[in-house]
C-alpha cells in the first residue's frame, strides 16, 4: 500500500479477519481515502508510530493485542490521543461499544458494516479532528498574541520606567556632586565665624535664622519671577552696604529663605558691622547645604516610589488568584504613568472598597490600557477622573476623560482586536480587546464605555463572587 | 440434501455494497470459503489447548462472516459457539462443533454452486 495522502484522509483499518479487511478495503477506496490494514493490535500501534493517520477504524476481537487493549494504549499517549477510533464490532456485542467508548472511542460502526454509514461516521469524524486542530491553532495564536502584548505592554513600562528615574537619578547625582563643595564652603565660613567668639545673643540670633532657612527648605514659599527679583536685587543691596564680596551670588541663595531684607536685619542688630560678611556667609553655605540636602533626598525618595510601584506592578503574578485592594491597584498604575501627567489634572474619587479576588497583573494591565489611551486622547491638557465604587456584588471602576471622545462611527469596533487610531508604531490595537478578555472572560465581570464630544468613560465591573480558574 | 438456506437477499446486498463487481464478489465469497476452516481449525485446536479466548475470538469471525454471507443457520451456531468461549469454560462444546462443520459443508456447497451459476443469478 502506498502512503500518498489522499484530500479525503489517511486511515488506518485493524481487523483480524480477512473477509472484513477485504470489504473494508475496498470502501474505503471507493471512499477516495488511502489506508492501511492491520491484522491485530499489536501490527496497529506498530504502523501508528511509523505514520501519521487520519483515523482508526478498530474491530474489538483480535488476537494477539484486541480493541481496549489498543485504545488504552492511545489514550494514555499524548501524541496519539487525539486519532479519532471508530470501532467495529457485531450488533449484539452493544456492551463492548459501550466500553470502548467510555475509553475514548468516538463511535461505533455495526458489523456487518455498512459502506454509507462508513462513509457518514467516517466523515464526521474527519470533520471534527479537523475542526479540533483548528481551534487548538486559534488558541496557540491568541496565547501568541496575548504574549507579545503583554511584552510590548512591559516594553513600554520599561521605557516609562527608565525616563521616570531619570530626572531624581540625575538630581540626586548633581546633588551627590555639590555637596563636597558645599561642606568645605560653609566649614570655611564656620571657622571664619568663629574666628571671633559668639555672645549669647549672636548665637540665638543665628539659630533662629537657622530655623528659618531649614523651614524655608522644608515649604519653599513660591514668589513670581518679579517677586523674586526684586527681592534679590534689596538683599543684593543690603549686602554690598556691608561690604560683603560676591554679594550678587549670595543674594539669591539667601532670596530663597528669607522672604524681606526685615528677616536679615536683625543681624544688624546683633553683630558689629565688619562681622556682617563672614556671617552672611556662613547663612548662606548653610543654606547651600540644607538645600542640597533636601534635593538629595527627594531625589532619592523619587527614585524608591517609583521602584516600588514597579515592584508592586509586577511582582503580582507570583500569586496568582488574589484578595485585591483596586484602589491601590490604580494608584500603583499611576505612579507608573507619573511622566506623562504632566498639564493633566488628575482627579480620584475613591470609594470604600472591600477587596476583591481578581489576577492583580491583569488586572493592572487593564488600568494601564485605559489611562494610556485616556492620556492618549488628552495630549497633554483636560482631565482623568478615577472613580471607585461598591455596588454589591461588584466593584465598579471608571476610567473618564475629557478627551475628544470616540467616533460614534467606531464604537461598535474599538473592542476587536487590532483596531487602532493610532499611527503605526504607536500601538497594535490590541490594549482594548486585551482588557476586555481579561475583565469579561478572566475574571467574569463586564466592561463598558459612553463616549461623545469631550467626554469619554469606561466602566468596570468586577463582581465579588469567587469564580473557577 | 438439506439446503442450508442461504439467504439470497443478504448477498444481493453485499452485492449492491460493493458496486455490483462481481469479480470482487467472487473474491469475497472465495475468501470466506477459504477462511472458515481456518476458523474451524483454531476452535478445534481451542479446545484442545483449552483455550477459551482463543475459541471465543474464532467463533466471533465466523458468526460475524456468516452473517455476512447470509449463513443465517451457521451465524446460530457460532454465535452460540462463541458463547461457550465467553463463559470460559469449553467444557460440552465438542457436539456443537461438529454441527457448525456439518452446517459449513452445506454452505460451502451452496456457495460454489452459486458462484458457478453467476453471480446474476441472484
Amino acid at each position: 500500500m502506498n502512503a500518498n495522502k489522499a484530500a479525503a484522509g489517511h486511515i488506518l483499518a485493524v481487523d483480524d479477519n480477512k473477509v472484513n479487511r477485504l470489504l473494508l478495503s475496498r470502501a474505503l477506496q471507493e471512499l477516495g481515502y488511502t489506508f492501511e490494514l492491520a491484522e491485530n493490535g499489536r501490527q496497529a500501534l506498530a504502523m501508528v508510530r511509523q505514520q501519521a493517520f487520519d483515523a482508526m477504524l478498530l474491530d474489538i476481537v483480535m488476537p494477539v493485542m484486541d480493541g481496549y487493549q489498543v485504545l488504552e494504549y492511545l489514550k494514555g499517549d499524548p501524541a496519539l490521543r487525539q486519532l479519532p477510533v471508530i470501532v467495529i464490532s457485531a450488533v449484539d456485542d452493544l456492551d463492548s461499544v459501550i466500553r470502548c467508548i467510555e475509553m475514548g472511542a468516538e463511535d461505533y460502526l455495526p458489523k456487518p458494516f455498512n459502506p454509507l454509514l462508513l462513509k457518514a461516521r467516517l466523515g464526521a469524524s474527519l470533520e471534527k479532528k479537523k475542526l479540533h486542530d483548528l481551534e487548538k491553532a486559534y488558541l496557540e495564536q491568541e496565547m501568541r498574541l496575548q504574549t507579545s502584548e503583554k511584552l510590548a505592554s512591559i516594553g513600554r513600562l520599561s521605557a516609562g520606567m527608565a525616563h521616570e528615574l531619570n530626572n531624581p537619578a540625575a538630581a540626586t547625582q548633581r546633588g551627590a556632586l555639590q555637596l563636597g563643595k558645599a561642606l568645605h564652603d560653609h566649614r570655611s565660613a564656620s571657622m571664619e565665624l568663629l574666628a571671633r567668639p559668639l555672645e549669647p545673643p549672636q548665637i540665638e540670633a543665628l539659630t533662629s535664622l537657622e530655623r528659618r532657612i531649614a523651614a524655608a527648605v522644608a515649604q519653599p514659599a513660591v514668589l513670581d519671577p518679579m517677586q523674586r527679583s526684586d527681592l534679590e536685587s534689596e538683599l543684593e543691596d543690603w549686602l554690598e552696604a556691608f561690604s560683603v564680596t560676591q554679594a550678587w551670588e549670595l543674594a539669591p541663595t539667601l532670596a530663597a529663605m528669607f522672604h524681606s531684607r526685615d528677616d536679615l536685619s536683625q543681624l544688624e542688630s546683633s553683630f558689629p558691622r565688619e562681622r556682617i560678611p563672614p556671617v552672611t556667609a556662613w547663612l548662606a553655605s548653610l543654606a547651600v547645604l540644607y538645600e542640597l540636602s533636601a534635593s538629595i533626598s527627594q531625589g532619592a525618595e523619587r527614585i524608591g516610589r517609583i521602584v516600588n510601584a514597579l515592584k508592586s506592578y509586577t511582582n503580582l503574578d507570583q500569586a496568582p488568584l488574589q484578595e485585591v485592594d483596586l484602589n491601590e491597584c490604580l494608584d500603583s498604575t499611576l505612579a507608573i504613568l507619573e511622566y506623562r501627567l504632566e498639564g493633566v489634572e488628575i482627579n480620584k474619587e475613591y470609594g470604600s472598597l472591600p477587596r476583591v479576588p481578581a489576577y492583580p497583573l491583569e488586572l493592572n494591565q487593564v488600568w494601564l490600557h485605559l489611562l494610556d489611551n485616556a492620556l492618549d486622547a488628552l495630549q497633554g491638557k483636560g482631565s482623568v477622573t478615577l472613580r471607585t465604587r461598591w455596588e454589591d456584588p461588584a466593584a465598579v471602576v471608571e476610567v473618564e476623560d475629557t478627551g475628544p471622545g470616540i467616533p460614534q462611527e467606531l464604537q461598535h469596533r474599538i473592542f476587536t482586536p487590532f483596531f487602532t487610531t493610532k499611527p503605526p508604531g504607536q500601538g497594535v490595537g490590541l490594549g482594548l480587546s486585551s482588557s476586555w478578555n481579561i475583565v469579561v472572560n478572566k475574571h467574569r465581570g463586564e466592561m463598558a464605555f459612553s463616549s461623545s464630544n469631550g467626554y469619554t468613560r469606561f466602566q468596570v465591573r468586577l463582581p465579588r463572587q469567587e469564580f473557577p480558574d | 440434501m438439506p439446503e442450508a438456506d442461504i439467504d439470497h437477499t443478504v448477498l444481493k446486498n453485499l452485492l449492491a455494497s460493493v458496486g455490483h463487481d462481481e469479480a470482487f464478489f467472487q473474491v469475497l465469497v472465495s475468501t470466506y470459503l477459504e477462511d472458515t476452516p481456518e476458523q474451524l481449525a483454531a476452535m478445534q485446536q481451542a479446545v484442545d489447548s483449552a483455550d477459551p479466548d482463543q475459541f471465543r475470538r474464532a467463533a466471533h469471525s465466523l458468526k460475524s462472516n456468516s452473517s455476512n454471507f447470509g449463513a443465517h443457520n451457521l451465524a446460530e451456531i457460532s454465535k452460540e459457539l462463541e458463547e461457550f468461549g465467553r463463559s470460559g469454560t469449553l467444557m460440552g462444546v465438542a457436539p456443537r462443533l461438529i454441527q457448525a462443520e456439518a452446517e459449513f459443508q452445506k454452505v460451502q456447497r451452496e456457495l460454489e454452486s452459486l458462484l458457478s451459476r453467476g453471480v446474476s443469478s441472484l
